[in-house]
């Protein structure tokens, strides 16, 4: 029974090659992407598609490789975890843009909510598909959160907080059930942005989240951090979440948070004892690859909180920013610290 | 995660008020103490407040009441008399006289008398230090948003090329007396909480001024004299406390002749100083840092390498700052890198080519490429 506890996983992204995409130009830019960012992409639009598809095999072999259980697509044919759904929805301008706020207060270029928010077609479902046809691994998609999604982009339509929010959890939610049915094993949504506004987040989150998830029965998992370690240093890092014990009450089997880097005190897990945790044992802001001892260390201080059925071992966040060689090392000191722990754990029970 | 923190060589330019006193001063005019001190002081705080606002950690008093960074020495030291020599030109101006007499005529240099040693040299009037002192005293002292503070005095050895000696026997007695004398300036500024800094071009611009007849080995002979002086009159001064600037003449010109730092660093890494300030921006200079990244750099010595120019009005675009602070983070390490200008913004009192406002943007510019170094920038969103 051992065998399929401390089950690995990645947050969603994987480093995309730099042949593909201008990696120094993408971590220069001080923001992860809400607009469309055609400009980034190294190859010809009309080859584009194909360079991705290797890509994203290249990315699922690597998971593979490195021993990881639960493998992604590596989101490479994103440019952010967020822009490539929803710039795609009816209702968001990404091509006439407006400029807000961004979170650290100055003037940002984002899309306009411009009509109601609808999933015209699917937009991931290609990517799970084609995910689907390359690996005999469980599978997960990872899929914007909708309160994420609604701080992304500057309303000129709704005035409504709530109505927005729900519209755009309706269509994550026709997404994610298209998503299982192209064989999806695991449905992730990405929610970071509930610590930025954790009032609205209390009244507005939890349902959202319901929304998104109604009806799926596949595991369902809603991951939180506090920002790529590639462009927020660790010691600017909270030690712990504004937002987290609320989502104790929301549908999703699994939580997922970023704990290594800002060395969370993992006391407030205690607080998400329905919930399965997909825990951070990477530490992404550290460049160096972390040994398998110190991943199974970080794993055993988990388990001093969260029973081993109910502990999933991750990176901290999305592997994008990172050196591929340094993302394939980190990740096979995931998959060897979990098979550390996971012997202790069977020579105990 | 560690921060580049950010100075300037210490001269910053000094308004119209100013410098019509410091040259009445020095032409032996009547000047009211009082008055002096007051237009000194609060040129002096509002200096401060300017570096402040552009993002300098480490400031200075802007050498508000010099006329010259090592010519004021004659209001100190005893033994001193204006004279009549004619000013040495540097080797390659002279090698382009059609350019140089444009430049002279523009009035682009400075004009101040010149002093002579005639007598014996001591420090004979601690009082112009104890007003300097003061002012920087009265202006860094409470404030919470600076990380240090320093004042300039000239290295032994550029007093010595500067102002021509009719009273000691040898240059080596002359250079001697000057150390002996200026020992106490030194001491005094660090016993009054400051970081000293050492300004000495002799140890590179000498080179093309005043030995630009002889061979580099017969040079480097020289400066090697000049640290032994100047380590001598450091003697009881912790290394941590002082820093020295090393240039090749704050001006715009050729250049060409300027002794390359391969040829000097061996003696400059045997000076005492923590802290080395040097050339690194400007065109005839800035290839240098693999000089640096190639030579056996002791652990303990920290980089202020000039990242900007401060010959030309342009504005260093802040990607450029950090840039060049990225090499020399790649041969030392952060800890060990201080972003640092080429030289003084005001050299000379009344003179110099940099736009006062401009001055203000170029130091603004180093601090924004230090944070872009620092990886300090902060980000606009992170998710």
């Amino acid at each position: 029974m051992t065998e399929s506890l401390l089950q690995t996983t990645v947050v969603g992204s994987y480093p995309q090659p730099d042949s593909l995409i201008d990696r120094e130009r993408l971590s220069n830019l001080s923001y992860v992407p809400r607009t469309a960012r055609p400009d980034l992409w190294r190859v010809d639009p009309r080859h584009l598609a194909a360079a991705q598809d290797e890509a994203t095999i290249a990315a699922v072999r690597a998971m593979e490789a490195a021993g990881i259980d639960v493998v992604t697509d590596g989101e490479i044919r994103r440019e952010s975890y967020s822009n490539r759904f929803a710039n795609a929805l009816d209702g968001i301008d990404a091509i006439t843009t407006a400029v807000g706020t961004s979170s650290a207060g100055r003037p940002m270029e984002m899309p306009r909510v411009v009509g109601p928010v609808r999933r015209a077609h699917p937009v991931e479902v290609g990517d799970m598909t084609f995910l689907r046809g390359i690996t005999e691994h469980r599978a997960k998609i990872t899929l914007p959160g909708p309160f994420t999604m609604s701080r992304q982009a500057v309303d000129e339509f709704y005035d409504d907080d709530e109505e927005l929010i729900m519209d755009l959890a309706g269509a994550v939610n026709d997404e994610a059930h298209d998503l299982v049915a192209a064989g999806a094993d695991v449905i992730q949504l990405d929610e970071p942005w509930v610590r930025y506004d954790p009032e609205a987040a209390r009244r507005f989150a939890v349902p959202a989240i319901d929304r998104a998830l109604a009806g799926l029965e596949v595991e369902t998992v809603v991951h939180i951090c506090f920002g790529y370690a590639a462009l927020m240093p660790g010691s600017s890092k909270r030690s712990g979440y504004p937002f987290l014990a609320e989502l104790a009450d929301c549908r999703a089997d699994t939580i997922s948070i970023e704990a290594a880097q800002p060395r969370l005190d993992l006391a407030i897990l205690d607080d998400l004892a329905d919930k399965r945790i997909m825990l951070g044992v990477l530490d992404l802001g550290d460049p160096e690859v972390e040994t398998a001892e110190t991943v199974a260390e970080r794993i055993r201080a988990g388990l001093r909180h969260v029973d081993p059925e109910r502990l999933i071992p991750a990176p901290d966040c999305g592997m994008k920013y990172l050196p591929e060689a340094t993302a394939f090392g980190k990740l096979q000191s995931l998959a060897a610290g979990a098979a550390i722990v996971r012997a202790e754990v069977g020579a105990r029970t | 995660m560690s921060r580049i923190l950010t100075t300037h060589v210490g001269s910053l330019p000094r308004e119209q008020d100013v410098v019509d006193m410091i040259f009445a001063q020095d032409d032996g005019r009547a000047v009211d103490d009082a008055e002096f001190e007051r237009v000194i002081g609060a040129a002096v705080a509002d200096r401060v407040q300017h570096q402040v606002e552009a993002g300098v950690d480490l400031v200075s008093d802007g050498e508000m009441s010099k006329i010259g960074y090592a010519t004021y020495v004659r209001h100190r030291l005893s033994g001193f008399e204006l004279g009549d020599y004619p000013r040495a030109t540097p080797a390659d101006l002279d090698a382009f006289p059609t350019f140089r007499d444009r430049q002279v005529a523009s009035g682009a240099g400075p004009k101040y008398k010149r002093p002579v040693c005639r007598g014996p040299i001591t420090y004979a009037n601690p009082e112009p230090l104890r007003r300097d002192l003061a002012a920087l005293h009265a202006a860094v002292d409470g404030r919470d948003d600076l990380t240090g503070a320093f004042m300039n005095a000239p290295s032994p050895g550029i007093v010595a090329l500067f102002l021509p000696n009719e009273h000691y026997a040898s240059t080596d007695d002359y250079l001697a007396a000057l150390a002996a004398a200026m020992r106490a300036e030194y001491e005094a500024i660090v016993a009054a909480g400051f970081t000293l800094q050492i300004d000495a071009p002799d140890l590179a611009m000498g080179r093309h001024i005043m030995y630009r007849d002889q061979p580099d080995d017969v040079f480097v002979e020289r400066i090697a004299t000049h640290i032994d002086a100047l380590n001598d009159a450091l003697t009881d001064i912790p290394a941590d406390r002082v820093r020295l600037h090393i240039c090749w003449g704050n001006y715009e010109g050729p250049h060409h002749f300027d002794i390359g730092v391969s040829k000097i660093i061996g003696q400059v890494l045997r000076s005492k100083p923590q802290t080395l300030l040097f050339e690194a921006a400007n065109p005839r200079h800035a290839h240098e840092w693999k000089v640096w990244r190639d030579a056996p750099i002791p652990d303990d010595k920290v980089l202020a390498p000039g990242v900007i120019d401060t010959s030309t009005n342009y504005i260093e675009h802040p990607e450029l700052v950090a840039e060049r602070l990225g090499r020399f983070v790649d041969i030392v390490g952060t800890e060990r890198v201080v972003a640092g200008t080429d030289c003084g913004f005001g050299t000379w009192a009344g003179f110099g080519p940099i736009d006062h406002d401009i001055c203000w943007a170029k130091l603004a510019a180093l601090a924004e490429g230090a944070a872009l170094a620092s990886g300090n920038s902060p980000p606009e969103e992170v998710t």
